[in-house]
């Protein structure tokens, strides 16, 4: 990764500088200011960064495959935000792509306090669109959710899309906010062992979430 | 060579090991598909007062001059209205205060029209027929040492009276109401349970099941053996039929039942489905719901058992499908109590006063509140007082 922002000791002076800069960027006075050298950060193979997010998450709706795929039922009886939390690693390919994983803990409760409980784990491509501080990830991923209830545990697939907005506040370091996109498929055949197919649902959540992303 | 043969061997056993893991998690047994159940999900609570997260050892109906009450143990006693059950306007809870702040109520039973009750080691008595006007005034002389367990409600030779086990001299005995011990009965583990089964008092312990003379308390009481009982952790003993036909037991993985306190028959051992351990039965309970008698059994914590023939347990099952009382066509499979802890079924047979066609099943739950179970428009719907 290409070193682009000045000495980390200077935080507080550049952070104005570089705030100034941003609100100049599209002045004609912009072109005055020469003290400091901004470069576009790219990022090479074998870069990495690791992303801690915390906030709520959203239930949103079902769908029943039974009863027409995409009459979505918003009466989920779920309380209108649980929490989540998540862990991500990322290596990159170049300067846009990067590949990696995301383990995602998530709960909410019912109107009867039963808790809901959705974990993710998801492979992740992730690709970046930078616009110097900020950068924009959007992601899609896949993978297998856990999903417990009441003491039961469902394992099945779950897709995700997902985009953010972070602002690199140092070299390492970014902050920013992240939302994600959970469709967690549940189906079942018919087998003694399980509920009807009658009971097939494809679960619907949402995470907004602040993440802080640390790079390597 | 090796190396890659190494490597071959270990990509195999990850992707079994992978795959058994996921087919073992999925392979998770439950009723009602995860999301649909929350699509079928009711709000239970009905905020009549009552603390949701009570631990309930007790309940008792109490009938006189056409007013019905219950009478619901905890930490506290409580007391409501029995009423329509179909009320519009709930009828709340009122806290009975102890006989002294800070005592914590134990055991209660109901004698006569009078409730016994257990605070602090102590036995207090006060009329059931009044909701909070009256006091508990002092302690039953007879155990005014503070040894007091519980208390139980028993009908001796067509007279109801109380017994009350405790601890004397640093084992459990059972004293009779004025403080006489029972013989037979010196330093026995934990008494769960007393009752009047054909004249006759049984007394019930965690291991052992006990009877005494014909319309005698204090004398002859002897240990009866429960066929099948080895390892049995007893916990409930309840009688089953108008005409005191059957009395039953629950205990570990098993129910028990004898139509004369001798000859006992018990029911195949039971145990989860995704467990190792036998199942602990806590309690008993028999209701009739559309001509069909029902029994019910709760357990330590894995819900409810259901069987609708008594005297065919091999139709005793765990709560699911195609159960009348705990099945997917009412709302129990959704509420805190399916697979969970259930201390206490107490039936009210006495529907009609309630306006209702069928009886009420109450459950004890520890930490979950006491719940009401009633037939709604055909269907068996749970609420949580």
């Amino acid at each position: 990764m290409q070193h682009y922002l000045p000495n980390r000791e200077k935080r507080p002076a550049s952070f104005i500088i570089v705030s100034l800069l941003l609100v100049l960027v599209a002045s004609p006075l912009s072109s005055q200011i020469t003290d400091e050298e901004i470069v576009v950060p790219q990022y090479d193979l074998g870069d990495q960064f690791f992303t801690i997010s915390l906030g709520p998450m959203f239930p949103l709706f079902f769908q029943n495959p039974n009863d027409g795929f995409f009459n979505a039922n918003a009466d989920m009886n779920l309380r209108a935000a649980g929490g989540t939390g998540s862990l991500a690693w990322h290596g990159f390919l170049n300067n846009e792509w990067s590949l990696g994983g995301r383990v995602t803990g998530s709960f909410m409760n019912s109107v009867n306090e039963r808790t809901l409980y959705v974990v993710p784990i998801t492979f992740e491509a992730n690709y970046l669109i930078s616009a110097f501080p900020f950068e924009f990830p959007l992601s899609v991923g896949t993978g297998i959710s856990f999903t417990g209830l009441s003491g039961n545990t469902y394992v099945g697939p779950v897709v995700s899309l997902g985009g953010g907005a972070y602002w690199r506040y140092t070299e390492d370091w970014a902050f920013g906010m992240n939302t994600n996109w959970f469709w967690v498929p549940q189906f079942y055949t018919n087998s003694d062992r399980t509920p009807p197919p009658s009971d097939s649902r494809f679960g619907n959540f949402l995470e907004l979430s602040f993440g802080a992303r640390y790079s390597f | 060579m090796i190396r890659t043969a190494t490597k071959q061997n270990m990509t195999r056993w990850m992707t079994v090991a992978g795959i058994a893991f996921l087919v073992g998690l999925g392979a998770c047994s439950h009723e009602v598909g995860l999301f649909a159940s929350l699509e079928q999900e009711i709000p239970v609570d009905e905020e009549r007062g009552f603390p949701t997260n009570g631990s309930i050892h007790g309940l008792v109906f109490h009938e006189t001059g056409g007013t019905g009450r219950y009478f619901a143990g905890g930490s506290s006693l409580w007391v409501r209205e029995a009423v329509d059950a179909s009320e519009t306007s709930l009828e709340g809870w009122t806290r009975i205060a102890p006989p002294s702040s800070g005592l914590t109520l134990s055991s209660m039973a109901l004698v006569g029209g009078e409730i016994f009750a257990v605070y602090g080691g102590n036995v207090y008595s006060r009329t059931a027929g009044d909701q909070t006007g009256v006091s508990w005034g002092n302690p039953v002389a007879a155990f005014d040492t503070a040894t007091a367990l519980q208390v139980f409600a028993v009908t001796v030779g067509g007279t109801d009276t109380f017994v009350v086990s405790a601890s004397v001299e640093g084992g459990n005995r059972l004293l009779d109401n004025s403080g006489a011990e029972i013989s037979g009965l010196e330093n026995v583990n934990t008494i769960y349970d007393v009752t009047n089964f054909g004249d006759r008092i049984y007394v019930l312990t965690n291991t052992q099941l006990f009877r005494g003379a014909e319309n005698d308390l204090l004398t002859g009481m002897a240990p009866v053996t429960i066929a099948g009982s080895t390892s049995s952790t007893f916990r409930d003993m309840q009688v089953r039929g108008d005409d005191d036909d059957e009395l039953w037991i629950a205990g570990k993985g098993r129910l028990y039942w004898s139509n004369d306190g001798t000859n006992w028959t018990n029911s195949d051992s039971i145990t989860p489905e995704d467990s190792s351990t036998e199942v602990q039965f806590t309690g008993l309970g028999f209701v009739t719901v559309d001509g069909t008698e029902y029994v019910l059994a709760s357990t330590q914590a894995n819900g409810l058992y259901e069987g609708n023939d008594p005297d065919d347990l091999s139709s005793l099952r765990a709560e699911g499908s195609e159960r009348t009382l705990i099945g997917r066509s009412g709302n129990y499979l959704t509420t805190q109590i399916a697979g969970r802890a259930v201390d206490r079924i107490v039936i009210d047979a006495n529907g009609s006063a309630r306006g209702l066609d069928g009886p009420l099943v109450f459950l004890g739950t520890p930490g979950r509140g006491l719940w009401r179970g009633q037939q709604e428009n055909g269907d068996f719907i749970w609420r949580r007082e």
